[in-house]
């Protein structure tokens, strides 16, 4: 966990476009902006976002990505439990293309994700 | 209208102060809006527009939109602006010394996204003060104007009328 979080202090970002954001976009980056420190209270709500949309904003990946991934990413490597990586299934997706697309995480810290996890059905 | 606004039923500090601030940006930037605190269901601050599916929890985010999306509104709302960061800087600081709340406005304006954020934060801490610890407050004059523009008292009363806030007794 120390190392982890040691890790995304040191993280490289990839370029990142936030030019041309609809307003609806830029509201959805001011919200995650704001919870950014306090992101580990907001998981229900982080995962329900996530639910519909690929990037936190929707269809396209902003800094806002990048931050919540540094709170979250360290948090996400302790899920194991069935139950964990059913509440938490949208993020843990979410989290798996932010450390392959936005960042760069070293091979061996990554996020391994178990596809041969059956996962109980999701009711919305 | 697809947009709703729902404010939070709790009756803690923050969540006064959280639906001062949308009960404001809603009678002023879209008085057609109404907001409504559903005391009855889950309770939750919420933006939703019913069309698109558009949702937003975060109190402030939601303060911008609704002035993004005002008659003259802009995106600009999404900059910070200086006042804001002084605001948060006081907030993280978690002192309720409204004296070491290093901002000050020459005039009352609803309009100001950074004075709905001061108002909302500072009415919860201004309610518990007596009329004479009120008055000896530096920012008072500010927030006397300021709660006396029609959208704002209108505000304040929806934002409130679920509620009753104790004020704290003078000691002897």
């Amino acid at each position: 966990m120390t190392d982890l979080a040691a890790l995304v202090q040191d993280l490289t970002i990839n370029d990142i476009d936030e030019s041309n954001f609809s307003t609806e976009e830029l509201a959805l980056k001011s919200q995650w902006d704001t919870l950014t420190p306090s992101a580990n209270e907001f998981l229900p709500q982080l995962n329900d976002s996530l639910r519909s949309k690929t990037y936190l904003v929707g269809s396209k990946p902003s800094q806002a990505d990048v931050n919540v991934f540094k709170v979250v990413f360290p948090l996400a490597s302790l899920w194991t439990s069935i139950d964990d990586l059913a509440r938490n299934r949208h993020i843990i997706r979410w989290v798996d293309l932010i450390q392959n697309t936005l960042v760069n995480v070293p091979d061996s810290a990554k996020l391994h994700i178990d596809y041969s996890v059956k996962l109980p059905r999701e009711f919305k | 209208m697809s947009l709703k606004i729902f404010g939070g039923k709790s009756s803690t500090p923050d969540s006064v102060s959280n639906n001062i601030k949308l009960a404001i940006a809603t009678s002023v930037f879209h008085p057609n809006l109404k907001f409504v605190i559903d005391i009855e269901g889950s309770g939750n601050i919420l933006l939703q527009d019913t069309k698109t599916g558009f949702e937003i929890f975060e109190p402030n985010a939601i303060v911008k939109y609704l002035s993004a999306t005002s008659k003259n509104g802009s995106n600009d709302v999404f900059k910070k602006t200086p006042q804001e960061l002084k605001l948060w800087d006081f907030l993280n600081s978690k002192s309720n010394n409204l004296a070491n709340l290093p901002l000050e406005f020459s005039k009352a304006d609803a309009q100001s996204v950074a004075q709905i954020f001061t108002f909302g934060t500072v009415y919860p801490v201004f309610s518990k003060l007596t009329p004479e610890q009120q008055q000896s407050t530096p920012l008072y004059p500010w927030f006397k104007e300021f709660s006396q523009i029609p959208a704002v008292a209108k505000a304040i009363k929806d934002a409130t009328s679920h509620i009753k806030i104790e004020r704290v007794k003078e000691k002897n």
